[in-house]
Order: structure tokens, then C-alpha cells, then sequence
């Protein structure tokens, strides 16, 4: 149907196809989960970094990031 | 000497209501803008249709109550078109009498040709469906219609005489039942804004397997918005179309109800000015405006071991300030916020730990320290790029997250926090997308690869079925958004 290829974030199994959508069964977050990965993906270094760090400070601060 | 009045500056100015659109209009301009973004091309049909074209050709028999004058408005001058092209008309006849090539058994019955020719008033939006069907459309291809509709019937708080249908058909060789329901909850979330959709078994004459989307409207319950499935061969085959099509067919004006909050359908044509002025057209991205809790906020604020302090509302509006953020509306029962920001620079303040840091810098006059922003990473998870990656999506960044367990409100937020950066900082994700994942869930090394379409399956996020790329493509609102820039760049 579409001829290119395209991203995939996978581990064992797809995780998303950036930057279209991502998967609902593997590692869906929800309530109650204490440990996350986190993953942006982009054209442009700086936004994506900007994004990241972001992201990282949700939660009041009290995340650890690594 | 000159003497002035004394005067308030308190006093609230009297109220300007400037120019806008009627808020149904733009909201089909939206539900247009969005259906032509997903890929689909405009069809458009005529007002006053022949029965054949609004339902022979839709292999309803002639003797279908809904073709009664009870249900039907049938024109009175004049009263029938002259002809009716061919070869439809004696390909139509014969799946009627007997199923002619279709592989069908047909209705059965004499097929009245002069009734073919009776001109109603379109009652249906598949009409234009199956005149687009007869023209040779584009396999594979996606049409839709705006399509006013009239029938006969009581009216009330639900129920119009006449009213919108978005009519859409999606022809293709790998179109199946399962792309149906992807799209048809798509509309129900995307469009109507629906946050509770079901679906239910349904029939129709011209359509098998057939189903009926139901909404719930916050006031008015459950609704049915339209029904849909796959034409039948009756249908398909006069009309010299031999690929599967999915067609559905969904009020618009229910749609509208949902999505901008009106309770009574008459509503929506309404005259009354101050009515019209109150109602908030369908929402539009231009700014970011979020939704948080002032208590989230006021924990925030304080500072480590203090008891958070509550803030009156004019402090609030106060310290939006900073952020150059407006309160758009809140709700003191739940502490519920929301805010427009106005400034598209500063996508860290898309949250109410941005707005909170932002406060609660000026109030310090310091920095605070990001241990993350500073030290490297000495992580042994490895993330792998695919060679080939540069090309077409070049950079990723990612890491892990622990020491703090989401909650309901949480995970709200956060949902909201990357769907704002996704959104407007990374151009609806084309510069900037996010992925975020259960830890345990993950296997390390996670790879950034490149792969084709049709080699991995997952059940995307909001969706109930396994798809391929190449089907998200199709159907999800963000891959169809994608693939026109890719197209366009």
C-alpha cells in the first residue's frame, strides 16, 4: 500500500512506528506504574532534546531520569 | 479648571461580541478540513435525487416501508426525471428480479422502471455513494460527502426533518470489516468528540456484514449516529465497481451535539444571537490550552516539607501572568483549570509543572537544578539505530523514568503533556513524536529500526484491533496526516 519504508521502535516486539502511533499493547502506561522509558524521536536534535527534557520534568520534579 | 468624574478601574468594561461564524458552520468546516486531511476527495450530489439513484441502485425493492410516502418527501413538479442512464438501470432491474450477475437470488418481484424515475427528496447520503460508484471512482480510493438529507418525522430534542449526513465510501482491495470499525470509532472520537462509543449489529438492505455506531451524549445518553459496512455485490456490481467498499453514513448534526454541547438538535439552527455568542465553536489548535487541578498547583508551589497553600483567584490570574496564560474556564467543585497559553516559545509551560516552575522562579528569583539536564547518562539499557535512519527521521533521545508512581491525574497529564508537544511543538509530529512505555514492559536493547509497511503489526493506541503499518496508514487520522507530507515534502 505504501511503498517506503518506515521507522519502528521495536524491543521484542513493535513499540511504536514514529511518527505515526504507538502500540496500545505493549507497555501501555497506567495508573500505578512507578518506572517508565521514554523515547522522542524527530528531524531536529534540539527540539527533540528540548522535548525529552521536558517530558523529564513532569511529576513536580520527582523523577529520576537516566 | 477642568473638573473630572471620579472613576472605578475595577468595573468591568461592557462586552464587545465581534463577528464570528455560526458555531454549526464551522463545525462542519472542521469535520470537511479533517476528512479532506485524512485523504478523502469531496463527492457531491444533488438535492432532489431519482428513487433509482437514492435506493433501487442501493437494492432497497420498491416495496421497502422506508419508501413510503410516510418516510419520503416525493417531489410534486415535476414529478419524474426523463431517463435513467444506462447500463445501470437494466443492470439495477436485473439484481432486483432475480440477482442477475451478482451471485444473488434478488428480491423477487417486477421491477417497476416509471418508479425508478419518481423524483424525492434525497433521504439518504448513499446516493451520492452509489452515483460516485457508477462514475468510475479511483481504486483505491476514499470519498466523502456533506450531504443534506430529508425525511419525514416527528420532531424533537433528537429527531430533524432534515439534517447532515457524513456519507463516506473507502474502496480498496484490502478494505475488510475490521478497517470499517478503525475508521468508524476514528469519527466517533475524532469528530463528535465522543469519549464513549459502542457498536452494534445492525441491517441494512444494502450493506453485509452491517453495523450501527452509538454514542453517549453527556446529557441526552446513548445515541445512534449512523450505520455502515460493506455494500453488498447488488449494490457493487451493476454499478461496475468488483473491489470490497466500506460505506458509512452518520448524522452530523448528532455529531454536532456532542461536540459542541448543545441538548436540543433545533438548537443548532438557531437564530438567537446570545446563544449563538456563548457557544464555543469546535476547538481549534491554535494555541495550546491545557486542563489542570488547582490543588496540583498549589502542592507545586510549595516549597519542600511545606504544607501546600491554598491560592485565591486573584493570585491566580496574578501569576497566569507569567506564563502569559489565560483562564479559559474552571470548575470549583473539582478544582479544575483551564488555560490558554499564549505563548508558542515556551512549550515547557504546556503543564502545570512548567506553570508551577515558572512561579515559582520569579517568587525565588533562582534557578532550580535539573540533575538529568546536567550529568551524563551512565545507563546500561542501550537504545540501537538502524543505519538507513538519517535519511528519514534522524535523531532520537530517550531514557528511563522512575521514582514516582503515576496516579489517575498523573497519567492524565502526562497524556496531555505529550500530546501538546507532539501536537504543536512537533508540528502534529512531524519534527518532534513521542513514545511513552511501562518499563517492565521493555525488553532492552530497544532498536530504532526501519522497516516496511506491511512487516509489523500492533494494535495501535485507542484502537481494538491488530493492524499493519501500511493499515494505520490508512485509516489512523495521525498516518493519514503523515502520509500527505511525506507526499507534500
Amino acid at each position: 500500500m505504501i511503498a517506503c519504508p518506515s521507522c519502528a521502535m521495536r524491543s521484542d516486539q513493535a513499540l511504536s512506528f514514529p511518527p505515526i502511533i504507538n502500540s496500545r499493547e505493549v507497555g501501555e502506561v497506567r495508573v500505578g506504574d512507578d518506572a517508565l522509558f521514554v523515547e522522542v524521536t524527530g528531524t531536529d536534535l534540539s527540539m527533540v532534546v528540548l522535548t525529552l527534557n521536558i517530558l523529564c520534568s513532569q511529576s513536580g520534579g520527582s523523577w529520576r531520569c537516566h | 479648571m477642568k473638573r473630572f468624574r471620579r472613576y472605578t478601574i475595577s468595573l468591568r468594561a461592557p462586552r464587545i461580541a465581534p463577528g464570528k461564524r455560526h458555531p454549526y458552520r464551522e463545525f462542519l468546516d472542521t469535520v470537511k478540513t479533517k476528512l479532506v486531511s485524512m485523504g478523502f476527495q469531496e463527492m457531491r450530489g444533488s438535492l432532489v435525487e431519482t428513487e433509482f439513484w437514492n435506493m433501487d441502485a442501493l437494492f432497497m425493492p420498491q416495496f421497502h416501508p422506508a419508501r413510503d410516502i410516510h418516510d419520503v418527501y416525493f417531489v410534486k413538479e415535476p414529478t419524474h426525471a426523463s431517463s435513467i442512464a444506462e447500463p445501470f438501470l437494466s443492470r439495477v432491474t436485473q439484481a432486483h428480479q432475480n440477482g442477475g450477475e451478482t451471485g444473488s437470488t434478488g428480491w423477487n418481484y417486477p421491477f417497476n422502471a416509471e418508479r425508478a424515475r419518481r423524483l424525492v427528496l434525497r433521504s439518504q447520503g448513499t446516493a451520492v455513494s452509489a452515483r460516485t460508484l457508477a462514475a468510475q471512482p479511483a481504486v483505491p480510493g476514499k470519498y466523502f460527502s456533506i450531504a443534506r438529507c430529508f425525511r419525514y418525522d416527528q420532531v424533537d430534542a433528537t429527531h430533524a426533518t432534515d439534517f447532515f449526513q457524513v456519507e463516506g465510501i473507502v474502496l480498496g482491495e484490502d478494505i475488510n470489516f475490521r478497517t470499517l470499525l478503525g475508521l468508524l470509532n476514528l469519527f466517533a472520537r475524532e469528530v463528535a468528540q465522543a469519549k464513549e462509543v459502542k457498536f452494534l449489529p445492525a441491517y441494512f438492505p444494502f450493506t453485509e456484514p452491517s453495523v450501527e455506531l452509538h454514542v453517549r451524549h453527556p446529557k441526552l445518553g446513548w445515541m445512534e449516529l449512523g450505520g455502515a459496512g460493506l455494500f453488498r455485490p447488488e449494490v457493487t456490481l451493476p454499478l461496475g465497481v468488483t473491489v470490497p467498499v466500506i460505506a458509512w453514513g452518520l448524522g452530523l448534526d448528532r455529531m454536532a451535539m456532542v461536540a459542541l454541547g448543545i441538548h436540543d438538535i433545533r438548537e443548532l439552527f438557531t437564530d438567537n444571537l446570545d446563544l449563538i455568542r456563548s457557544t464555543r465553536g469546535p476547538s481549534r489548535f491554535h494555541m495550546p490550552t491545557i486542563t489542570i487541578f488547582k490543588q496540583d498547583l498549589e502542592g507545586l508551589l510549595a516549597a519542600p516539607g511545606e504544607a501546600p497553600q491554598p491560592i485565591t483567584m486573584e493570585q491566580l490570574e496574578e501569576s497566569l501572568m507569567l506564563v502569559k496564560g489565560e483562564l479559559r474556564g474552571q470548575n470549583p467543585d473539582t478544582g479544575e483549570l483551564r488555560i490558554e497559553l499564549q505563548d508558542s516559545n515556551r512549550p515547557d509551560l504546556w503543564c502545570c509543572e512548567g506553570i508551577a516552575r515558572q512561579i515559582r522562579v520569579k517568587r525565588q528569583g533562582s534557578l532550580a537544578r535539573y540533575n538529568f539536564l546536567t550529568t551524563p547518562s551512565k545507563s546500561p539499557k542501550r537504545l540501537n539505530v538502524a543505519p538507513g535512519l538519517e535519511e528519514i527521521r534522524p535523531y532520537v533521545a530517550a531514557c528511563t523514568a522512575t521514582g514516582y508512581r503515576v496516579t489517575q491525574e498523573g497519567l492524565a497529564q502526562l497524556i496531555q503533556t505529550q500530546e501538546k508537544l507532539a501536537e504543536m511543538f512537533g508540528r502534529k509530529r512531524r519534527t518532534v513524536s513521542i513514545g511513552l512505555y511501562r518499563l517492565a514492559a521493555i525488553e532492552f536493547p530497544v532498536t530504532y529500526d526501519l522497516v516496511k509497511p506491511d512487516e509489523v503489526t500492533f494494535t495501535p493506541l485507542g484502537m481494538d484491533t491488530v493492524m499493519t503499518l501500511g493499515e494505520m496508514l490508512l485509516v489512523h487520522p495521525k498516518g493519514s496526516g503523515v502520509r500527505r507530507d511525506s507526499r507534500g515534502t
